[in-house]
C-alpha cells in the first residue's frame, strides 16, 4: 500500500501540480514592469521678446497681450506595463529587467533588447 | 522459479542511450534557428549558446530569485518531469551530461568520488541559485550564471569566437568563470560526470524526486547472487542495492544488465505478485 502511495498517487499528484503550474505561468501570470516611455507634450510659451517701439508718435504702441508660442517637447516617464512570464523569462536572462530600490521591476533598456547575457 | 536469462527491456534500452541522448540534442541545439527563449527547457544548457533553442531552468530560477518572483512555468516543468522520470532526464536527455559522457570515453585513469560529495549539489542549489541572487542580486560575482561552466563553454566561448571572426571586440568572461571551466575540463577526464556528481543544481532537484518518481529502478533481492557485477557495471561504482535511486544516480541503466535490477512502475509491483502466485500454483 505504501508503495502504491509513494510510486503511484504521490507522483500522480505532483504531475498534476506541475502541469497546473506550467499552465498558469505560461498563460495567466503577468507582472508589472516599469518601462521608460517617451511621449510628446505640447506646451505653450508666452513670447516675451522685446517689443519694437512704433516709428511715429500716435501709432498704437502696445497692441495687446503677448503672443503665445506652442512648442512640442519629448518627455520621458516610467509607465508600468504588464508582462507575461514567458516574456519575462527572455528579458531577465539578458539582464533586461532588474529590481529597483522600491522593490519594483524595472526594464533596463528602451527600444531593442540586449542580445548578450550580462554574465 | 525458472531463471530468466534473456536481457531485460531496460538493459536493451541502455544500449541505445547514446542515440537517445543525441536525438535530444536536436531539440536543445536547433540547427534550424528556431528560438524559443521564452520557454524553459528541462535540461542544463545555457541559453547563451548560439544554437540554444530554450532557456536554461537554472538560469531562470536564479534570475527570478534575484527579482523576487516565482517562475511558475519553470517550476511546473521541473515538477512534472521530476515526478514522472526523476533523474532519467540527467542520464538520457541532458546535453551537458552527454558532453561529459563523451569526454569520459577518452582512456584515462578514472577515480571514484566519495558518495558524500554529492551533497555539494544541494549547497550549490541553495546558496548560488537561490540565496545569493535573492539577497545580493543578479550583479553579485557569486551569482550562479557568473560561475557556470556550461555558460562558459556553450555561451562565452562561441561568442568570443564569433566576435573574433567578425573582427569585433572580444568580451571575456570573468576570471573565476574561466578557472571553474578549466577545473571542470580537467576533472572530466579523470572521473565520470564530475559536474553531475559534484555541483549540478538541476541534478540535485531531479534527484529529490527519485524516491517518489513514477518510473524507478527496482532491486530484486531474490535474484541477487551477490556477485558484485552491478557495482562493476555502475560507472559511479556504487552498490545498487544500497544506492538504487540514490541521490547521485543518473539512471543510465547500465546496472540493468544484471537481472536483479529492473526499471519499473508501481504497476510492475503487482505483476511481480501475480508471477509469484502463478509459481506457487504451479508448485
Amino acid at each position: 500500500m505504501w508503495t502504491l502511495v509513494r510510486r503511484g498517487i504521490l507522483p500522480g499528484l505532483l504531475i498534476i501540480v506541475g502541469l497546473a503550474s506550467l499552465n498558469y505561468g505560461s498563460r495567466f501570470h503577468f507582472v508589472p514592469v516599469l518601462t521608460e516611455q517617451k511621449t510628446e507634450v505640447t506646451i505653450e510659451i508666452p513670447d516675451i521678446s522685446p517689443q519694437i517701439p512704433p516709428p511715429f508718435p500716435g501709432d498704437q504702441q502696445f497692441g495687446g497681450p503677448p503672443q503665445i508660442r506652442k512648442q512640442t517637447v519629448q518627455k520621458t516617464e516610467e509607465v508600468a506595463i504588464n508582462i507575461s512570464e514567458p516574456d519575462l523569462v527572455r528579458d531577465v536572462t539578458v539582464g533586461g529587467v532588474v529590481l529597483n530600490k522600491s522593490h519594483e521591476l524595472k526594464r533596463t533598456y528602451s527600444g531593442k533588447a540586449p542580445s548578450l547575457c550580462p554574465t | 522459479m525458472a531463471k530468466n536469462n534473456s536481457p531485460s527491456v531496460a538493459s536493451r534500452l541502455a544500449r541505445w542511450r547514446w542515440w537517445i541522448q543525441a536525438g535530444f540534442l536536436f531539440a536543445w541545439l536547433d540547427p534550424f534557428m528556431i528560438r524559443m527563449h521564452t520557454v524553459c527547457s528541462p535540461v542544463f544548457h545555457c541559453y547563451s549558446c548560439p544554437l540554444a533553442t530554450f532557456a536554461c531552468p537554472i538560469g531562470v530560477l536564479a534570475n527570478f530569485s534575484a527579482i523576487h518572483l516565482i517562475p511558475f512555468a519553470a517550476l511546473g516543468t521541473l515538477i512534472f518531469l521530476g515526478a514522472a522520470f526523476g533523474s532519467f532526464v540527467c542520464g538520457w536527455a541532458c546535453p551537458f551530461g552527454l558532453l561529459q559522457d563523451l569526454m569520459a570515453r577518452i582512456p584515462t585513469p578514472k577515480f571514484t568520488l566519495p558518495a558524500w560529495t554529492g551533497c555539494f549539489r544541494y549547497v550549490s542549489l541553495i546558496v548560488f541559485v537561490f540565496a545569493i541572487p535573492f539577497f545580493l542580486g543578479e550583479g553579485h560575482s557569486l551569482f550562479f550564471c557568473r560561475l557556470c561552466p556550461a555558460g562558459a563553454l556553450e555561451g562565452a566561448v562561441p561568442s568570443m569566437a564569433q566576435a573574433a571572426i567578425a573582427g569585433k571586440a572580444i568580451v571575456w568572461p570573468t576570471a573565476i568563470k574561466m578557472v571553474i571551466l578549466g577545473l571542470f575540463l580537467l576533472a572530466v577526464f579523470f572521473t565520470w560526470r564530475p559536474w553531475c556528481t559534484l555541483v549540478c543544481p538541476l541534478g540535485a532537484i531531479y534527484s529529490l524526486f527519485d524516491p517518489i518518481s513514477l518510473f524507478f529502478l527496482r532491486f530484486h533481492k531474490d535474484r541477487c547472487k551477490d556477485c558484485d557485477r552491478c557495482r562493476s557495471l555502475c560507472r559511479d561504482r556504487v552498490r545498487p542495492e544500497w544506492r538504487v535511486d540514490g541521490l547521485r544516480c543518473v539512471r543510465c541503466l547500465e546496472c540493468t544488465n544484471c537481472n536483479a535490477i529492473t526499471v519499473g512502475t508501481v504497476f510492475a509491483h503487482f505483476d511481480k505478485k501475480i508471477d509469484n502466485s502463478k509459481d506457487q500454483n504451479a508448485g
